[in-house]
């Protein structure tokens, strides 16, 4: 009983924190140019992360090497240091976006200035993680992002249109323009990176170690990962539905936050608006402390410091110096009044280009009967994580010419 | 080697986007802007209607409208800023004109104000069709 409690709680967590600013926005933004045409991206990438996360969760556990070790130890230090370099790099400016997107949805709720706002919240978050235990962070944003279910009572409540649902669950490069097409492709590649964003499965990893997981909590490991990430694939797709049905017939592109919060709330009155603004708070802050955090967890275990949010302070100094600076980083490049949006599309295009470098470590390590004794990877996961590697690596190299080309995005 | 080649082509990405961003305005260029400003518009019809309506807060259609204004205004300033090809200089001239109208519609939006509310949306549909006849003649 306590066992089923523990795997309910984790799948819930996984759900609300599954969501960030990235894919809020990307999301919508596909829905609003492209209707129900980019579902399967969400789907491959929901089958992605999928992968990805248990591969992770499983070779932590078994082998005691959370992502950055196994980096390492993969790739030799010299690329290893570059992808650790450009995976912190990627968190930083994700953690700054961020932290933009919680200040303009506290002022949204309050009206209080940004600046303010942001200053306070980086220190709220500094005070929350250096009380709370690692299993209570996650639990506090993970389960307060379910509050983004709202999102998906407002799609269902829009009745949207199943039958080009499914459609869209086949690809089809048939837009009546070449740049169209480009476009097209641009967002199914951003959906896709967007779902796998690293610093998730970099924070999945280090937690289960941290929460002393073994191979009893495998089946746990396998559940969290699936479960957690399919329910949360369906508040990902009643954003493409939201953007399908309320903002394409008005030809409205959404570029700010506040416009998916209309999107959101559109069926229902003032409080539904509230609810959707407390769910991307509580999504976009759980992400902000994830991306810090995994900063430090990087960093220490590519160069085998000490690290553990639930280890006393001075036992891991580096550790909580290095998620100290993350945060103080990323304030200082949101209060530079850079827009939290042009952040997230650099962090999910550039994320997609350094994803071969964590995940073919990952395959690898899993794949090693020597290390992953009767854990390793069964032929047929290997047969499906080789398939991934193949659509990442494709996705990687088109990621930055189709940035140039449909210059980030604009319709 | 490969870490340096990677940092060449991230680097070159970034200027090439850097660079897309230019002056010399051509056909494609504008039909986009105008695509911008079509939408801006039809966006902030459906603000003026959840104002109406009464479906959202003063603090968040006071912040919203901050926002959406930003978006606007940084569009407008682009285009005063940009040169177009002979050949589209009348539609953008319209393109300016309507969006010039529209950032001032925006700026003087009164939210407590039921009837303005009405007015600024009667004028922000008529520069929503200028630009789609402009978009048209493109």
């Amino acid at each position: 009983m306590k066992k089923l409690l523990g795997i309910t709680l984790g799948i819930m967590t996984a759900l609300g924190g599954f969501v960030d600013l990235g894919q809020i926005v990307f999301t919508m933004q596909a829905g609003a140019l492209f209707g129900y045409e980019l579902m399967w991206a969400i789907v491959l990438g929901t089958a992605a992360i999928i992968v990805y996360m248990e591969m992770s969760g499983r070779v932590a556990v078994v082998a005691r090497k959370p992502i950055f070790t196994v980096i390492r130890s993969r790739l030799g230090f010299r690329l290893g240091l570059a992808t650790l370099i450009a995976s912190n790099l990627l968190n930083l400016i994700t953690c700054a976006a961020e932290l933009g997107g919680i200040a303009i949805v506290l002022h949204l709720l309050t009206g209080v200035s940004e600046r303010i706002l942001l200053i306070s919240t980086t220190l709220t978050f500094v005070g929350m993680i250096l009380a709370l235990r690692f299993e209570w962070i996650e639990r506090t944003f993970g389960l307060s992002g379910l509050l983004m279910v709202t999102f998906a009572i407002s799609a269902i409540t829009l009745k949207p249109d199943t039958g080009r649902l499914l459609r869209g669950l086949v690809p089809l490069f048939s837009q009546p323009s070449v740049k169209d097409n480009l476009l097209y492709a641009y967002f199914a590649v951003g959906i896709f990176s967007a779902m796998l964003m690293e610093y998730e499965v970099h924070f999945y990893s280090s937690g289960s170690i941290e929460e002393n997981w073994t191979t009893d909590d495998l089946s746990e490991n396998f559940m969290v990962a699936s479960l957690g990430s399919i329910l949360g694939s369906f508040l990902t797709i009643a954003l493409l539905c939201l953007g399908a049905i309320v903002m394409l017939p008005r030809g409205i592109y959404p570029e700010l936050l506040s416009t998916t919060t209309l999107a959101g709330a559109y069926p229902f009155a003032q409080k539904a608006t509230l609810l959707c603004l407390l769910g991307t708070l509580a999504c976009i802050a759980g992400a902000a402390v994830e991306t810090a955090l995994s900063g430090a967890y990087n960093v220490c275990q590519f160069f085998n410091l000490e690290w553990g949010k639930n280890r006393p302070v001075e036992e891991v100094k580096a550790y909580t110096a290095m998620w100290l600076a993350m945060f103080a980083l990323a304030m200082v490049v949101a209060l530079t009044g850079v827009r939290p949006l042009q952040l997230v599309n650099i962090s999910i295009v550039f994320g997609m280009v350094i994803m071969p470098l964590t995940y073919y470590p990952i395959l690898r390590m899993a794949s090693d009967r020597s290390v992953m004794g009767k854990h390793v990877n069964s032929p047929m996961d290997s047969v499906v994580g080789a398939i991934f590697l193949i659509l990442i690596l494709i996705a990687s190299i088109a990621a930055i010419p189709l940035m140039i080309l449909t210059r980030a995005g604009k319709p | 080697m490969r870490v340096e080649k990677f940092g060449l082509v991230v680097a070159a990405a970034l200027w090439s986007i850097s660079c897309s961003t230019g002056n010399t305005l051509e056909p494609d260029d504008l039909r986009s802007q105008v695509k911008q400003g079509i939408a801006f518009a039809s966006e902030e019809k459906l603000f003026i209607d959840r104002v109406l309506e009464e479906r959202i807060s003063q603090n968040f259609a006071r912040g919203h409208l901050k926002y959406l204004l930003r978006e606007v205004h940084d569009a407008a300033q682009q285009a005063h800023g940009a040169v177009p090809q002979k050949a589209i200089a009348p539609q953008f001239e319209q393109y300016q004109t309507q969006m010039d109208r529209l950032e001032y519609s925006l700026a003087g939006l009164r939210l407590t104000d039921r009837s303005a509310l009405l007015n600024t949306r009667s004028e922000i549909q008529e520069i929503q069709l200028a630009l789609q006849h402009t978009r048209e003649a493109l």
